[in-house]
């Protein structure tokens, strides 16, 4: 499944009659919950000098089912009342398919599609698979304002399950260092990554691992401010990248029983809850693998053995109900036998 | 009550309190960084709840969507008005436009304009700063498209299992220099134009759920994105050179007035026969580029009147004159404009407005488009438009001593 979607302030949209911000490209039969998604993700917030683009790919559910969005969302001169305009470009798919592309190529491809759009209205068939790059891509080059060791530390950074934000210099190209950032996720994690530059105006909850803002932006103030996702200072000595998990890591993430646990279930309120398993994912990172695959297998059976307790120990406990219930109506039996024979003649 | 955000009626002890320690900031529906909602047990002696950490929470949130509902709408009665435009008809220049004549003339009327939650009101206060305190009196200024969706303008929230995305309104307080009478709460939509177009009308639905609820509406006509009216239009507007090099076909502006009457009926379950009693504000926009030909200077004439007592009251003559002037103008221009209205609305009246009273300049920087010079800003009607609707409304809850304003075009 792969759906591809721009929208911009135009003249004459897609639809018949509309004008304004409208659909100018979608990809025919995508259906309405996907449509209504990526539309309500274009909203765009000039922010920083100049204005940055809002580039990458993040996590999202519709219709209770996961979904994967690439978008890149950038200024787009003014539009046909004078007002500044801009371009979001997205497209929407769901794992299997982020398990088949290389995240750097299905970006780099978002950023072709914009830059040769030739402004009018298109119906598409879906992407062509081959058009996005299916191999191995060459590394990007990124801006020296980083150097390799802390692209590879962030593209660690945008497959682990922990949100993070980081501040670059004024200036600095951001959706080169996404770009550069997305080529060093190995193969086995290409579904896992998660990463934005510069905060877009969408109302819905995204995940987004790394977010990457200028310094003198008001993303970068709204992130210093706020709470729950930390902060990767740059100032200091890269962390050793893991750029592939461990094999026994990997085992455990595969394990069926597990992967159910960890779903995020909605409740019928649309309410998310997390599981004990969640939390499990979440320490992982920050501990050596061995010792860490320790912990999880041994919570894993602790956790077994709490929820499906061995069959003698039901079976026991089923006798003693049986007992006790056997006990209670003697005891009744007798208390009315007992009461009938004192109140007769 | 009724909350401003989904417009749910409820009772006042069905709201929720909202949790203001850093511990309970998540909420099971809106999520993360959302203080909880909870329905509070425990109270102070001020009446302030706590929440279930002991910790005093003084936010209230409404039952239904969960979003925050100020104060305000506990105490003061509420009148909601929406604006409804073709995109880029101005209406966000309308708002503020309006909103910082009510600030600014507050010493000439019968009662003050003030924020009851600045910080809900923050895109306005921007707005407003933007167009009449500048840094730069010199420098062109606008203001940026309003977008479809997005946490600028919009919340999103869960109802049964389903995200929806609802405005965020401006709230104001108009309450009387002598505190004699109780205040009111004045709620102002300012959706996309987007929004309000035929073709968007399924998926806007959400958006402009606030018509159900509206006291009276403001319909703001654009003369530039009509072909008839753009005729009667002054050349020297670069607007108007712009729009006739545009080859796509423009909006058809009196289908917003039918779009947003067939909504009411069905938000309200009206039958076909019954007329739409909620007064309508037909608001001619842009009026620098076209009234100076067709209307008596609008700068000279005032709806307001002063009394040997220096009371202020409502010209009800003067208002019905221009009403009719700019009926008889949209009718020799745009017929099927007046014929959707009248057919469709009992209680109507015709103004003219200029947000900014001075066209636009076309910027020297290509990227930046057109912009208002800041200093050459005077807006004109735009807060009488605002007060007609209210007072229209409500006859009497802001000039008291006043009869009804009077319709100024009754439908057929």
């Amino acid at each position: 499944m792969i759906f591809e979607l721009a929208h911009t302030s135009t003249p004459q949209g897609l639809e018949p009659g509309s004008t304004g911000y409208a659909t100018v490209v979608r990809t025919s039969g995508m259906p309405n919950h996907i449509r209504r998604l990526l539309e309500g993700m274009s909203a765009y917030r000039a922010d920083g000098t100049p204005p940055m683009a809002v580039c990458g790919i993040r996590k999202t559910r519709t219709a209770g089912h996961p979904i994967t969005v690439a978008s890149l969302i950038t200024p787009y001169g003014t539009d046909h009342s004078g007002r500044a305009n801009r371009l979001a470009w997205h497209l929407a798919y769901d794992e299997a398919t982020a398990r088949q592309h290389p995240p750097s190529s299905v970006v780099q491809w978002l950023v072709d599609r914009a830059e040769g759009w030739n402004g009018k209205n298109a119906t598409t068939s879906a992407p062509e698979l081959e058009q996005i790059n299916t191999g191995e891509t060459p590394p990007h080059q990124p801006d020296p304002v980083l150097e390799q060791a802390w692209i590879d530390a962030l593209g660690n950074h945008a497959i682990e399950p922990h949100e993070r934000w980081v501040g670059l210099p004024p200036g600095t190209n951001l959706v080169e260092i996404v770009l550069a950032i997305l080529s060093t996720i190995p193969e086995e994690c290409r579904h896992e990554a998660s990463i934005c530059s510069g905060i877009d105006g969408t109302a819905r909850e995204l995940e987004t691992r790394l977010i990457l803002v200028n310094e003198e932006s008001k993303a970068h103030q709204r992130l210093s401010a706020g709470v729950g996702r930390d902060k990767v200072d740059l100032s200091e000595t890269p962390p050793k990248a893991v750029t592939r998990p461990a094999p026994e890591l990997e085992s455990v993430r595969k394990d069926e029983s597990l992967r159910n646990k960890r779903t995020v279930r909605e409740t019928e309120t649309g309410s998310r809850t997390r599981t004990r398993h969640d939390h499990l994912f979440e320490e992982k990172a920050s501990k050596p693998s061995q010792e860490q695959d320790a912990e999880d297998h041994a919570l894993i059976n602790q956790t077994s053995a709490h929820e499906h307790p061995p069959e003698e120990q039901r079976s026991s406990t089923r006798n003693l109900l049986i007992l006790a219930a056997v006990v209670a109506l003697a005891a009744i039996g007798l208390f009315l036998l007992t009461t009938l024979m004192g109140d007769s003649p | 009550m009724i909350c401003h955000r989904c417009w749910h009626e409820f009772e006042i002890h069905e709201l929720l309190s909202v949790a203001e320690s850093d511990n309970l900031q998540e909420d099971p529906i809106l999520g993360a960084g959302r203080g909880l909602r909870f329905v509070a047990s425990r109270f102070d002696r001020d009446g302030n709840a706590y929440d279930p950490t002991g910790a005093l929470s003084q936010a209230f949130a409404c039952p239904r969507c969960r979003l925050k509902i100020p104060r305000i709408l506990i105490h003061a009665r509420p009148i909601f008005v929406s604006l409804l435009g073709a995109p880029g008809s101005g209406k966000s220049f309308f708002l503020a436009s309006a909103t910082w004549s009510l600030r600014e003339q507050a010493h000439q009327l019968p009662f003050a304009c003030t924020d009851p939650d600045p910080v809900a009101n923050a895109l306005l206060h921007e707005s407003e700063g933007l167009l009449f305190r500048p840094a730069n009196p010199g420098a062109l200024v606008t203001l940026k498209k309003t977008e479809t969706g997005g946490s600028e303008r919009y919340d999103e929230t869960w109802f049964e299992g389903t995200p929806f995305s609802l405005p965020t309104p401006y709230v104001l307080t108009l309450s009387s220099h002598e505190r004699t009478r109780p205040p009111i709460t004045l709620v102002l939509y300012d959706n996309a134009g987007e929004h309000h177009l035929p073709s968007n009308a399924r998926d806007s639905a959400q958006a402009t759920g606030h018509l159900r609820r509206s006291a009276a509406s403001i319909v703001l006509i654009d003369p530039i994105q009509h072909p008839e009216l753009r005729k009667a239009c002054s050349d020297a507007d670069p607007q108007v050179a712009m729009a006739n090099t545009l080859s796509g076909t423009p909006p058809r502006q009196e289908l917003l007035v039918s779009q947003a009457a067939a909504s009411i009926r069905k938000m309200r379950n009206l039958r076909e026969e019954e007329a739409i009693d909620q007064p309508l504000i037909v608001a001619v926009g842009k009026a620098d580029a076209w009234a100076g030909a067709h209307l008596a200077d609008i700068n000279e004439q005032s709806m307001f009147t002063r009394d040997d007592e220096g009371q202020l009251h409502i010209d009800h003559e003067a208002l019905s004159s221009v009403s009719a002037s700019v009926r008889a103008f949209l009718e020799n221009h745009a017929p099927e404009i007046t014929g959707t209205v009248d057919a469709l609305c009992n209680n109507v009246l015709y103004l003219p407005v200029s947000a900014t009273g001075t066209a636009p300049e076309l910027s020297s920087d290509d990227e930046r488009g057109m912009g208002f010079r800041a200093g050459d800003i005077t807006p004109s009607w735009t807060m009488e438009c605002l007060v007609a609707a209210i007072e229209l409304s409500d006859p009497g809850c802001l000039f008291p001593e006043e009869q009804p304003v009077p319709p100024g075009e009754p439908g057929p």
